[in-house]
């Protein structure tokens, strides 16, 4: 416990200084505006700041991104309110007692709400992140490679289930992800697999191009094919937050919040599902249901405060099993590997400190939105009015060269561009982007777990099935699947 | 036409794809590998996956309202994938960087606000500045090298 507490002191102590206290300002301004514009996501906002931070020290790095993080999710909740657009699908919730209260003349009030949300939401998160990431670290160690291959397998089937609509699409949308992330050499041989004589596939698809493909250039498309009309906005009142409402509803403050870090924590499900989750969930606590979807000051505030909470909820299996949470948490796993950190069970071992490096940043993250959302609402209005028809190829050329930045060759670019469009088609065609990512980033440790077992049992598989967890893992896997395909869905 | 079934019948040819490109994939028995070891396994299993879960799409019974709305839209995302691609593939890496910046962000802009006149003659001013702007902030600021 003191332990902990010295290890987060000495973590903001290395922050305290003034270049971090800028970035870490500047990251979840840039975040806050990402998360704002309708169409541009916390994913893409990661990956984008992913290339633009390659040369910076990991430290400071990482802060940006996790500033991006935060501020982008926040973000969402002011064209939620303010247009009955979430500005990130994480915002979605947000819009129906968001708008309902700016219809009200209480636009201010509102923003005002969901900034208490978030800070409050993203705090808890930090405490589930500080407490809870030891210990799962420590039952991380009993995993070995049968239980890796089955998480890595669990990742992408929960996923699939829980983001989009239909499950079936997003089980194609997972293991599609694990098929490309097989693309080129592969771990033990060196032996080149569907690179078709390309030089530049053998080094396999990279990670970080193919996010920013499929969340950005991806993302531009449909944002343009939609072309929404000008904004046209009502005078705000104020946004000054009343600190009677944490009062007031702490409960929901407090439920919301667990509920989100563990949905944050459930892999690749993300934070539009926790925000959900949490407003269902307070909506059935609450003694004002009729009040739900009309304006609920409560509505807002757990469907604000879910959606934060689960951003360090989704950082909690990064760190400690290397499986994120969440699309935009496994963007940042991959700009974690790339500035040679090295997340999984081993880290409270043998970096604990980095652990609480993460909690101090989002501490910043926090300081960041809370500024921004008793400020900002003038310019994010203005931002709100700026034409697509600028943004969008300003956008396109930050993709383009941060993709072009991460080894200095145009295949890069290409891999970005045939990402954005093979995930433009999916899209339209209802396929889930989550669990593509997901599979992306984990196809790597399911193929690894799952040879690597197999080399330990000699081929055997009945270590894959006998081991508790791995056994586990398994039965939710085939009651997932189970569940979904004979038990009949209800509106 | 029921689409389910095409996208099912689209993800079962690639489920087979890559279960036959697996399957003549070399063993590398000559190296000792033994079949649990082979590199094509776990692509195998994977196009395995892919290509039950594209019968399972094929015959399944759904509505495809949510597919109406691929009717519209596709001449302004003709246009992006036009600029878009002629910038990263034919301008990137041929021209100087800061001119085919200019050159995209300006005819971007000009393309989707035609024929409004004011806002056509700011094209060449977001131009400029975009190019101007991520130039040096990615060489001077982020030191990284541009294409």
């Amino acid at each position: 416990m003191f332990e902990g507490l010295i290890l987060f002191g000495r973590s903001l102590a290395g922050f305290f200084a003034p270049e971090p206290i800028a970035w870490a300002l500047g990251a979840s301004l840039v975040g806050v505006v990402i998360g704002a514009l309708p169409g541009l996501t916390a994913t893409m906002g990661v990956a984008l700041m992913t290339t633009l931070t390659l040369k910076m020290p990991s430290s400071q790095a990482l802060l940006v991104l996790v500033c991006t993080y935060v501020g982008a999710i926040y973000g969402g909740s002011r064209s939620a309110i303010l247009l009955n657009i979430p500005g990130t699908p994480a915002s979605a919730a947000s819009c129906l007692d968001g708008y309902a209260l700016a219809r009200q003349g209480k636009a201010g009030y509102a923003m005002g709400i969901a900034t208490t949300g978030s800070v409050m939401g993203t705090l808890i998160g930090m405490f589930f992140l500080a407490w809870f990431t030891p210990v799962l670290g420590n039952m991380a160690l009993e995993f070995g490679a049968y239980e890796f291959f089955w998480l890595a397998a669990f990742g992408v089937v929960i996923s699939g289930n829980l983001t989009g609509d239909d499950p079936l699409k997003g089980w194609i949308a997972g293991f599609l992800g694990l098929f490309l992330a097989t693309i080129g050499q592969e771990g033990v041989y060196a032996f080149e697999r569907f690179t078709f004589g390309s030089r530049d596939l053998a080094g396999g698809l990279s990670l970080v191009p193919a996010l920013v493909g499929a969340f950005g250039f991806a993302e531009l498309l449909i944002v343009m094919r939609e072309r929404r009309p000008p904004v046209k906005l009502d005078p705000v009142d104020t946004v000054i937050p009343d600190p009677r409402d944490v009062l007031r509803y702490w409960r929901t403050i407090v439920r919301s919040g667990t509920i989100g870090t563990f949905i944050g924590i459930v892999p690749g499900v993300g934070e539009d599902t926790a925000a959900w989750t949490s407003y269902a969930a307070a909506r059935r606590a609450s003694r004002e249901k009729a009040l739900f979807g009309k304006g609920s000051v409560e509505g807002l505030m757990a469907a604000e405060t879910g959606d934060n909470a689960c951003v360090p909820g989704a950082i909690i299996p990064v760190l400690t099993l290397q499986v994120p949470g969440s699309a935009p948490a496994a963007v940042l796993m991959a700009a974690m590997l790339i500035h040679g950190v090295r997340p999984g069970p081993l880290i409270m071992i043998e970096s604990p400190q980095f652990v609480y490096d993460v909690v101090a940043m989002m501490l910043f993250a926090t300081i960041g939105i809370l500024i921004y959302g008793l400020t900002l609402t003038r310019f994010l209005v203005q931002v709100l009015r700026v034409r697509y028809q600028v943004i969008v190829p300003i956008i396109f050329v930050l993709c383009t060269v941060g993709s072009f930045a991460i080894a200095a060759r145009l295949f890069d670019v290409w891999v970005m561009l045939g990402f954005g469009v093979v995930g433009f088609a999916l899209r339209l065609l209802n396929y889930p982007m989550a669990p593509l990512v997901l599979g992306l980033v984990l196809g790597d440790l399911l193929e690894k777990s799952l040879r690597r077992g197999l080399v330990l049992s000699d081929g055997d598989l009945t270590p894959f099935f006998t081991r508790p967890i791995s056994a586990a893992l398994f039965g939710l896997i085939v009651l997932i699947v189970l569940s979904r395909l004979f038990v009949r869905r209800t509106a | 036409m029921n689409v389910d079934r095409v996208q099912g019948a689209a993800w079962i040819l690639v489920g087979a794809a890559i279960i036959a490109a697996s399957w003549t994939m070399d063993r590398l028995e000559a190296s000792g590998a033994k079949l649990h070891s082979a590199p094509g396994l776990v692509p195998g299993l994977l196009g395995l996956v892919i290509l039950v879960l594209g019968v399972m799409q094929a015959l399944r019974r759904r509505s495809n309202a949510a597919n109406l709305s691929l009717r519209k839209g596709w001449g302004s995302t003709a246009a992006v994938m036009v600029l878009c691609l002629g910038y990263a593939v034919g301008l990137v890496g041929r021209a100087p960087f800061w001119l085919a910046t200019f050159a995209f962000v300006t005819a971007f802009i000009a393309v989707f606000e035609y024929p409004a006149r004011r806002r056509l003659l700011m094209a060449p001013v977001y131009g400029a500045a975009t190019s101007i702007v991520v130039t040096v902030l990615f060489e001077q600021l982020f030191l990284v090298r541009l294409p």
